[in-house]
């Protein structure tokens, strides 16, 4: 008896030991989990603006209400008076004052309410309802740059657009409250107690231009509309710097409402959306062959308007008796035929390189997210025909942002330089951080940069591309018509209508690239032509670029008036 | 009067009146064994001290009298004292015949409690209510059947055989079952724990022994089953044999449980600090059964040593009158007693800190409850009584 009595109380005692010195560590990290209860307060986020500083996504302070279902004392009253106040169901309020779960301790009644409402909340003063600053995003510009600004939804949980790609920037440190708590969840009146107050989120300055941007938009939306076309894209860069001054969708949403819009309309289909280039994509070719030394600008070939090569007969758009062409000829009148004929005097790996090098097949590398790589076959599964059919711009599927790169790079002298969105952000203290300087390289000299540029300006000035032509500035540009490839393969009777051009030819300032999603009529020549001549039209006046190419003419004009007025003497 | 022992003889060979009746004309009173009664009292007033502080936060909280369970339990250690009192004035082996007349009452009371005059708590029927009191028969019936038992082998003279076994399982049995009905398979073991070491003290053989825990594991399994212990039953008395217990599964008791005497670390954090588990109340009925949760917490390793300390004395006492006894009735109900007490703060103090399944045994003396207190005041009692007439 004795025995087993000390065997019982040394195994409680040995028990006792363990548990309050061996693993007295381990269990009071335990209590502390349990007792410790962590809230978070999202920080204000930052404000985009335009380059100039114009605010294009605000962060507006609104009261958000909320219950604590076990501090509400009378759910019934309190359900009543709220109902007076905002614009909620009396049951919907009571099943939230009475805790939708059982233990709930938090219950959300009105997110983000205006502070008259907010006031009014306050002086019904219900038991176990509180409130909580929470700031709400804002887009004063509506449906302005709507695809590049994105939209956040209320919890900043799910994102798109600039502000998925700089949200570390705009979100700023949540604050940070940690309270112990009883079993009941009441916070603790003499427990420690931390708190971190957010640090709000930093501005940022976007490369878009507000206005230009808002031209843009109105622009393709009227091209879009004007021509019965499905949706558009147009961009506008600055050749040297790669910044993007505007990037316009159709359709578009209005990121205030984003939920409600059509996810087809959220689409920045700049990025997102591959298309097949067709003749647009000819000055790859041709910028390879000059480069490279196969041809010249005067060189000639002598085209039909039917080649057959391997399996597959190609037509130029325009029937025509063979002829000699020279390289600016074939450019200048977009003839597939000619372009075919360069690219097989390239041959296959220097046109697969030279794709590559202007950066096809990969994103461009824009700061912004769920760009599209475009579709470039690996050379060790061409076809026949893809020598072909790619100097044309055909079995390729590009970006449009692609594309706007690649007519940067001729009007930047050969330099090809990565696209950006992201002018600068602003610090707490107000002070700005230009962004960094965007990669670049050289992948063609300035003397083939220049010769392609004069060819381009060719088929502005008697090409395809006539439509073009901004009066009091040289352009240089090129119409792309290429058919849709459908989904089961092969080619339907739908096109994209597409144009890329920059201006002032001499030193160029802009690049502007239209691309329509089946235009009526189909011709890229025809739509996205007059789309671009607009938008460049208002661009370079709007960027103060001086008008060069006819004020000679001009000036003529003026003394030729000023004779007539003169008083003639004899 | 016989003169028993070495002692005895050699007071006898040197001459004069023998010891024992030297001893016998003196009164009781004179053999108390008051180390007995100090360490009840220091239990009883270290329990009120842990009700008090184990309650005072939470009745303030809910605006009620924070003294109010202190209040009680010093109300139910007098009623124990005025108890102890009655119970160490006449002669216990009085007992032997009032043995039936306790056994009978206790068992009658048990039979109440299972019908609709039972108290329904937690969905096991255990209390009588009075009105202004509950008693809960089954802490009566502990101290009552060690009695009944203790009379019925007493007059077996240590020869006992499979009859006086099966007698004797037969008296606890009727109690013990009524118990389990209610249920309460906790006290339901402190039946088993005490009829064993009765049966041992009574003169029951080894063999006896293989017998019983042979035919125990039948009815064990057998009560399995047939349904008869339910497997939520099963599942707390198996949960803490698991080698890997899941906090999430081992029960919200027995999590905060320990956490609550893990806390207590070495000194302890005092009494009725600030925002500790037991002032938080995050371990439930923590005044009754959980008491030494926040024993642990709040006087930490060495006040529970220090109980523990108390409990280990109070069970030597008893064992050594067990072996001073001058007859074999007073020896069983004293080793009774030892071993009702030894199950019961050994399974209390065990199950909080997961080492014995969570069942409804409350800490002598230190949980909440006047049955609990007024049946182990009684018993103190009868070990009084026992010591105080060794020599008549």
């Amino acid at each position: 008896m004795f025995f087993l009595t000390i065997l019982l109380f040394g195994g409680m005692l040995a028990r006792l030991f363990v548990l309050q010195i061996v693993e007295a560590p381990e269990y009071a990290k335990l209590a502390a989990d349990q007792r410790e209860r962590d809230i978070t307060f999202a920080a204000r986020r930052g404000t985009i603006f335009d380059r100039g500083g114009d605010p294009l996504a605000i962060s507006v302070d609104l009261k958000t209400i909320f219950a604590d279902p076990a501090h509400v004392t009378d759910a019934l009253d309190g359900a009543r008076k709220l109902a007076g106040v905002l614009d909620l169901k009396e049951s919907e309020l009571l099943e939230k004052l009475q805790g939708s779960a059982p233990g709930s301790r938090f219950e959300y009644i009105a997110r983000q309410v205006s502070p008259s409402v907010a006031r009014k909340v306050r002086q019904l003063d219900v038991s176990g309802v509180y409130m909580r600053d929470e700031s709400k995003r804002y887009y004063p510009g509506g449906r302005l740059a709507s695809h590049v600004l994105g939209f956040v939804n209320i919890d900043q949980t799910v994102r798109a657009g600039i502000e998925a790609q700089y949200q570390e920037i705009l979100e700023g440190k949540p604050g940070r409250m940690t309270l112990e708590q009883d079993p009941m969840g009441r916070a603790l009146p003499q427990a420690e107690f931390t708190y971190e107050p957010p640090a709000p989120g930093r501005s940022l300055f976007l490369t878009i231009d507000k206005e230009l941007q808002y031209f843009t938009e109105l622009t393709l939306a009227d091209a879009v509309k004007r021509y019965s076309a499905d949706a558009g894209t147009a961009i506008v860069m600055r050749p040297g710097t790669g910044e993007i001054l505007a990037m316009a969708n159709a359709p578009d949403f209005d990121p205030n409402t984003y939920s409600v819009s059509e996810p087809e309309a959220q689409r920045n289909r700049a990025l997102t959306d591959m298309y097949e280039p067709g003749s647009a994509f000819k000055i790859v070719t041709m910028a390879a062959a000059l480069e490279e030394g196969v041809v010249t600008p005067d060189s000639t070939f002598t085209v039909p308007d039917a080649f057959q090569y391997y399996d597959r007969v190609f037509n130029d758009s325009h029937s025509h008796p063979t002829e000699t062409m020279s390289v600016a000829r074939i450019l200048r009148d977009s003839s597939n035929v000619g372009t075919i004929k360069v690219g097989l005097e390239l041959g296959a790996d220097k046109l697969d390189e030279w794709i590559k090098r202007f950066g096809f097949g990969q994103e461009t590398g824009l700061d912004f997210p769920a760009e599209a790589p475009g579709i470039m076959l690996p050379r060790k599964l061409w076809s026949g025909t893809t020598v072909a059919t790619l100097p044309i711009g055909q079995g390729i599927a590009v970006t449009p942002m692609q594309m706007a790169t690649a007519y940067a790079t001729v009007a930047n002298g050969g330099v090809w330089v990565e696209p950006k969105l992201l002018h600068s952000t602003m610090d707490e203290s107000g002070k700005m951080h230009p962004a960094s300087r965007p990669a670049s390289r050289r992948i063609f000299s300035q003397r083939t940069a220049r010769q392609l540029s004069k060819m381009l300006q060719e088929v502005v000035s008697s090409g395809t591309g006539l439509e073009a032509q901004v009066p009091g500035y040289k352009v240089a540009g090129k119409t792309g018509t290429a058919q849709k490839p459908l989904s089961t393969g092969g080619y339907g009777r739908s096109y994209i209508g597409s144009f890329a051009g920059f201006a002032p030819v001499k030193d160029p300032q802009i690049v502007v690239l239209v691309v329509l999603d089946e235009p009526k009529p189909i011709w890229g020549g025809a739509t996205a032509a007059p789309t671009f001549k607009t938008i460049a039209e208002f661009a370079l006046r709007y960027l103060g670029v001086a008008p060069q190419g006819n004020a000679e003419r001009a000036a003529e004009v003026i003394e030729t008036e000023q004779a007539e007025s003169l008083p003639v003497y004899d | 009067m016989r003169a028993d022992g070495l002692f005895g003889q050699a007071v006898d060979r040197i001459g004069g009146e023998p010891i024992s009746s030297r001893m016998a004309r003196k009164a009781p009173i004179r053999h108390l064994d008051p180390s007995l009664l100090l360490v009840t009292l220091v239990l009883s007033v270290f329990g009120a001290v842990m009700v008090f502080s184990a309650t005072a936060s939470k009745q303030e909280e809910a605006g009620l009298d924070p003294g109010l369970f202190l209040k009680r339990q010093i109300a139910y250690a007098v009623g124990g004292a005025i108890a102890l009192l009655v119970f160490s004035l006449f002669d216990y082996r009085h007992l032997k015949s009032l043995s039936v007349v306790l056994y009978g009452g206790t068992v009658a009371t048990l039979g109440l409690v299972l019908t609709g005059l039972g108290e329904v708590v937690g969905g096991a029927r255990r209390w009588i209510d009075f009105g202004f009191f509950q008693i809960q028969p089954s802490e009566f019936a502990k101290v009552a059947v060690i009695v009944a038992v203790a009379a019925f082998l007493a007059e077996r003279k240590g020869d006992i055989g499979g009859k006086d076994i099966l007698a004797t399982l037969g008296i606890v049995a009727l109690p013990a079952v009524l118990i389990f009905l209610e249920p309460d398979l906790g006290t339901m073991m402190v039946f088993v724990a005490l009829t064993a070491v009765l049966l041992m003290l009574g003169g029951a053989r080894l063999r006896h022994f293989l017998i019983l825990g042979a035919v125990g594991i039948v009815v064990v399994i057998g009560a399995v089953k047939m349904g008869v212990i339910r497997d939520y039953q099963i599942e707390r008395v198996t949960a803490f044999m698991d080698p890997n217990p899941d906090p999430q599964s081992e029960g919200y008791n027995l999590t905060q449980s320990k956490i609550a005497i893990a806390s207590g670390g070495l000194r302890g954090k005092g009494l009725q600090a600030d925002n500790t588990q037991t002032t938080l109340d995050f371990v439930p009925e923590q005044q009754t059964d959980f008491i030494f949760t926040a024993v642990g917490e709040q006087v930490g390793f060495l006040g529970c040593s220090f109980l523990l300390g108390l409990f280990a004395f109070l069970i030597w006492r008893a064992l050594r009158i067990a072996m001073m006894s001058r007859d074999l009735f007073g020896t069983l109900i004293a080793g009774g007693i030892a071993a009702y007490w030894a199950f019961q703060v050994f399974v209390n103090v065990g199950m909080t800190m997961g080492i014995m399944p969570i069942t409804g045994i409350p800490l002598p003396f230190i949980s909440f409850g006047g049955s609990a207190m007024l049946t182990n005041f009684v018993a103190v009692a009868l070990l009084l009584n026992i010591h105080m007439r060794r020599f008549l």
